[in-house]
Order: C-alpha cells, then structure tokens, then sequence
C-alpha cells in the first residue's frame, strides 16, 4: 500500500545540518560579506515550507582564549539556495542580538523576509545556508567557535508516512 | 405470546433492518467515514509529495 503524505512541524537543527570548520567560516568571511556557519539539504522525497510566522535562533559564540557570545552588532543571516547553488534568496538579516533569544516565543525572531501569508517552498537538494558575518567591518575579524555554537529553523516538513 | 405477537415482532425486525440499511448504511453522511480526511494532516494515497504541497499551498513559491 502506498505510503500517506504527512505534514509536520520540523524544527531544524544544528543535529541536522552540516558544520563547517571554524577556519572555513573565518577564511571565507576574509574574501565575502558572509560566511556560511552551517548548510542543510533538503533530503529525497521532502519539501521544507518556510513561512514568515516560523521562529528561529541562533546561538554563535567566538574562539577567543576567554571563549564569549559574539557581540550584539554582528550580522547574521538565513539565506535558501536551489539545489544548484545558483539561485538565493534571503530570509532573514539582521543583528546578532535580534535573532539570539532562544526561550521566550514572543521575542524570538522570525523569517521576517519571506512575504507575510506566502510559503516559501524548498524542494529536495535545496539548501539552507545559517551565515554569519565574522567581518565587523572596524576593528579585528571575528573568530567563531562553530562546536560551542548552536540554531534551530521552525519549518513545515511535507514527507511519506513511515508506515 | 400468541402468534400475533410474534408476527409484530418479526415485522419490527424487518423494518429495523431496512431503516438501518437504506437510511444509514446507504447514506454517505451518517456512515462513520473511516479515510484520511478524518485523520487530520494525512491525505490519502498515491498522492506524492510534490502534489500534496501542490494542493494545500498552491501559491507557494521557490527559490
């Protein structure tokens, strides 16, 4: 018997996704705005929806000698990619601040870019780029401890029924 | 119990039996309607991914 199409809430975690090195994210923050922190592919046979209502928040902390939070001013931002990684759109840029709350629903930050009522589709062997930006521009590039570092994604996952 | 008795008896049998079939079992709207539309979020099958998201969201847009 063929399987039923389920519809479920998935929040996406740092479990699911793919880390980069904490060297990759600071050598590619030197040469581009952003760098990537952590990628998720959609897998075979699920459709992510992200509508601009899912919350999600970022914990980064840096790889100093006296290991901290990265500083409120830095920029963090969620951008989805095709599966080709030639198309991208932003869901969301903002302060560090903005988007580290983590317990209280009502001030954790939400996918602010994607337009409000519309769903954002992402089909198999898209991407989910989590980016930070290690250059703040003025003084010293920030580091980034990537294992002290955490997310979580609310979305709306569309996959075949286990049984 | 005379035979008079027994006879009501039979025919409200049979008149049970047609009600329950023709009024409920015939009827769509009172039958308990076991299929995935009373199973919340589940569609029944064999319906992809691709056309469940097609269905429930048809205005949603990709990268």
């Amino acid at each position: 018997m063929a399987r039923k199409i389920v519809s479920e809430a998935f929040w996406l975690t740092t479990a699911n996704a793919t880390a980069k090195t904490d060297a990759q994210c600071e050598n590619f923050a030197i040469r581009y705005t952003f760098a990537p922190i952590w990628t998720y592919q959609v897998p075979v046979n699920n459709i992510l929806l992200l509508k601009s209502s899912h919350h999600f928040y970022l914990h980064l902390e840096d790889d100093e000698s006296t290991s901290a939070e990265w500083g409120d001013p830095q920029q963090v931002r969620l951008s989805v990619w095709d599966a080709d990684l030639r198309k991208m759109q932003i869901i969301y840029q903002g302060r560090y601040v903005a988007s580290k709350e983590m317990q209280d629903v009502e001030k954790m930050a939400v996918l602010d870019l994607i337009p409000a009522g519309q769903e954002l589709k992402l089909e198999e062997g898209a991407w989910i780029y989590i980016e930070g930006m290690c250059d703040n521009g003025t003084t010293a590039l920030y580091t980034i401890d990537v294992s002290d570092s955490h997310f979580s994604i609310e979305t709306e996952r569309v996959k075949p029924s286990l049984f | 119990m005379d035979w008079n008795q027994m006879l009501s008896i039979a025919l409200a049998i049979v008149v049970a039996s047609v009600v329950n079939r023709y009024l409920f079992k015939n009827n769509p709207n009172s039958t308990p309607n076991i299929t995935a539309q009373n199973q919340g979020n589940t569609l029944s099958p064999p319906q992809t991914v691709e056309q469940y998201v097609k269905s429930a969201y048809p205005n949603a847009w990709t990268v």
